[in-house]
C-alpha cells in the first residue's frame, strides 16, 4: 500500500509540475494499469474541483467587511464591543459594526475619528472608518432619493480614491476603490429599477420626481467622475478610457434601469 | 503543489505579509485574504458542499484570522497549512453544530451550476453529478485530504500539517480516496472522467 500510494502521488506531482500522465507511467510499467485509472480520476477530480469559484461580489463584499473588523481589532479598544453584537449572517455583521459605530458617535468618544476618517485614502488606517461611516448613513437613510444620493456621492468618493491610489502606483487599492464604486451603482439600480421600486411603481406624482431626481443625480455624478479619471497625470489615455468605460458600464445599468422604471410608469424621459 | 523554489518564495512573501498583518498593516492582510480566500472556498465547500454555507464559513475563517494572526509563529511549516488547520477546526464545529442540531441533510447539495460556462454540456453535467456524489460518499478523512489536496492544492506536507497527520497518512488516505472515488464511477459505467 505505502509503495502504490508513493507512486501515485509521485505522478501527481509529476504531472502537477507539466509532465503528462503517460511520460510518467512509463517510470512504473508493472504498475500501469493500476495507475493509469486513478490519475484519470484525480484529474478528474482537480477538473471538477476548479469549477467550484468563489462569487466575485462575495469576495469583494467579505473584504470590506473584513477590513473594518481587522481595524477594529488591531486599532481600538470598542473591537470587543464589535464582537459582542456580532451575530452569524454576514448582512448583520455590517449592521453590528454600524450599530456600534452609531453608538460611538451618540456617545461622542469617536466622532473626531469620523470626522478625520472623512479624508482618509486606501491603506490609510482610518480608511475603514470612512466606509462603516457611510454604511451607517446608509442604513439609517429611508428614502430612495435620500439613498441613491448617497450611493453616488460614494461613488464620487470612490473616484477619488481610484485617482489618489493610481497616483500612488497602489493598482490593488485603485482596483477595489473600482469594485466598491460598481457595488454603489448596482445598489443604485437594485433601489431605484422597475420591479424594485413599488413605491415608484405606484406613479403617485412625487413619485415620479424622486425618480427623475435620482436620474439627475446618477447622470451628474457620472459625468464628474469621468472628469476625474481624465484629469489623472500618471495614467496613459489606454488605461483610462479602460477605467472609464467600466464606470460608464456600471453607471449605464444603473440609469437604463431607472429608465425602465420611469418608462414603466409613464413618465416621459427627462431631458 | 509547486516546486521547491517556487514554494520557497511563495513562503518568503507570505511570511512577509503575515509579519505585516500581525503588526497592524491592514493592507497585507487584504493581500494575505486575496491569495487564500479562493483555495479556502473551494476547500470548504468541497466539504460541506453547499455555496451558502461555503461562503459564510470561508467569511468567518477569515475572521477568525484576524482574532489569531497575533499568535502565529513560523516554525518551519506554512502560513497556508496554519490557515487551512483554522478552517478545518471551524468545519469540525460545523458538522458538531448539525449534529447537535440533527436538522440538516449533508448530502442534498453539492451544486455546480454551468451559468457561466454555456459551453458546459449535458455530458459534462452528468459528469459533475456524478463526481458530486462519489465525493459525497467518501469516509470523512478521505474527503478531507481530497478536498485540501484537489481543491486547494495544498501539498502532501501542508495537508498533513493542516489536519494533524503525518506525510505517510495523507498519502495513504489519497490513494485510498481516489481508488474509493475510481470504483464508484465505475459503478456509474464510467470508464475515465478527465
Amino acid at each position: 500500500m505505502r509503495k502504490k500510494s508513493n507512486h501515485l502521488n509521485e505522478c501527481l506531482e509529476r504531472i502537477h509540475h507539466g509532465d503528462n500522465l503517460e511520460n510518467c507511467l512509463k517510470d512504473y510499467p508493472e504498475e500501469t494499469d493500476e495507475l493509469r485509472p486513478l490519475l484519470q480520476t484525480a484529474l478528474g477530480i482537480t477538473k471538477f474541483a476548479m469549477t467550484a469559484q468563489p462569487r466575485p461580489e462575495f469576495i469583494a463584499q467579505t473584504q470590506t467587511i473584513l477590513e473594518q473588523e481587522y481595524y477594529f481589532s488591531h486599532y481600538s479598544w470598542k473591537a470587543k464591543m464589535a464582537g459582542w453584537f456580532r451575530p452569524k449572517v454576514r448582512l448583520a455583521k455590517v449592521t453590528a459594526v454600524s450599530i456600534v459605530i452609531l453608538g460611538l458617535v451618540f456617545a461622542g468618544g469617536f466622532s473626531l475619528s469620523i470626522v478625520a476618517s472623512e479624508d482618509a485614502m486606501p491603506g490609510q488606517i482610518l480608511y475603514p472608518i470612512k466606509l462603516a461611516t457611510e454604511q451607517v448613513r446608509l442604513f439609517f437613510t429611508f428614502s430612495d432619493d435620500g439613498k441613491v444620493g448617497y450611493l453616488t456621492e460614494y461613488a464620487e468618493t470612490r473616484a477619488a480614491e481610484i485617482v489618489y491610489a493610481i497616483e500612488q502606483g497602489d493598482d490593488a487599492h485603485a482596483e477595489a476603490a473600482l469594485e466598491r464604486l460598481e457595488r454603489h451603482l448596482d445598489m443604485v439600480e437594485r433601489i431605484a429599477g422597475p420591479g424594485n421600486t413599488p413605491r415608484a411603481m405606484a406613479a403617485s406624482e412625487h413619485e415620479s420626481l424622486i425618480l427623475q431626481e435620482i436620474e439627475t443625480i446618477v447622470n451628474d455624478s457620472l459625468i464628474e467622475i469621468n472628469e476625474r479619471i481624465l484629469e489623472i497625470k500618471t495614467l496613459d489615455s489606454e488605461k483610462k478610457e479602460e477605467i472609464i468605460d467600466r464606470i460608464e458600464k456600471a453607471y449605464t445599468v444603473a440609469i437604463e434601469s431607472i429608465e425602465s422604471a420611469r418608462a414603466e410608469s409613464g413618465i416621459v424621459p427627462y431631458e | 503543489m509547486e516546486t521547491k523554489n517556487q514554494n520557497v518564495e511563495v513562503n518568503d512573501r507570505v511570511e512577509g505579509l503575515v509579519s505585516r498583518a500581525q503588526n497592524g498593516e491592514q493592507d497585507a492582510f487584504t493581500l494575505l485574504y486575496r491569495e487564500y480566500v479562493a483555495q479556502i472556498y473551494r476547500y470548504i465547500y468541497l466539504r460541506v458542499g453547499d455555496t451558502d454555507q461555503a461562503e459564510d464559513l470561508t467569511q468567518e475563517v477569515f475572521l477568525r484570522v484576524i482574532k489569531s494572526i497575533g499568535s502565529y509563529r513560523y516554525r518551519g511549516h506554512p502560513f497556508a497549512s496554519w490557515l487551512f488547520r483554522v478552517a478545518h477546526n471551524l468545519i469540525i464545529d460545523y458538522y458538531r453544530q448539525i449534529e447537535k442540531e440533527g436538522a440538516v441533510s449533508l448530502t442534498d447539495s453539492i451544486v455546480i451550476t454551468a451559468d457561466d460556462d454555456p459551453a458546459m454540456t449535458v455530458e459534462q453535467d452528468m459528469e459533475v453529478q456524478e463526481i458530486k456524489q462519489a465525493i459525497e460518499n467518501l469516509p470523512p478523512r478521505q474527503r478531507e485530504v481530497i478536498s485540501l489536496r484537489f481543491g486547494s492544492e495544498l501539498s502532501i506536507a501542508e495537508t498533513a500539517r493542516a489536519i494533524g497527520k503525518t506525510e505517510g497518512t495523507v498519502k495513504k488516505l489519497q490513494y485510498e480516496g481516489i481508488l474509493k472515488l475510481r470504483k464508484s464511477m465505475e459503478k456509474c459505467g464510467r470508464k475515465a472522467i478527465t
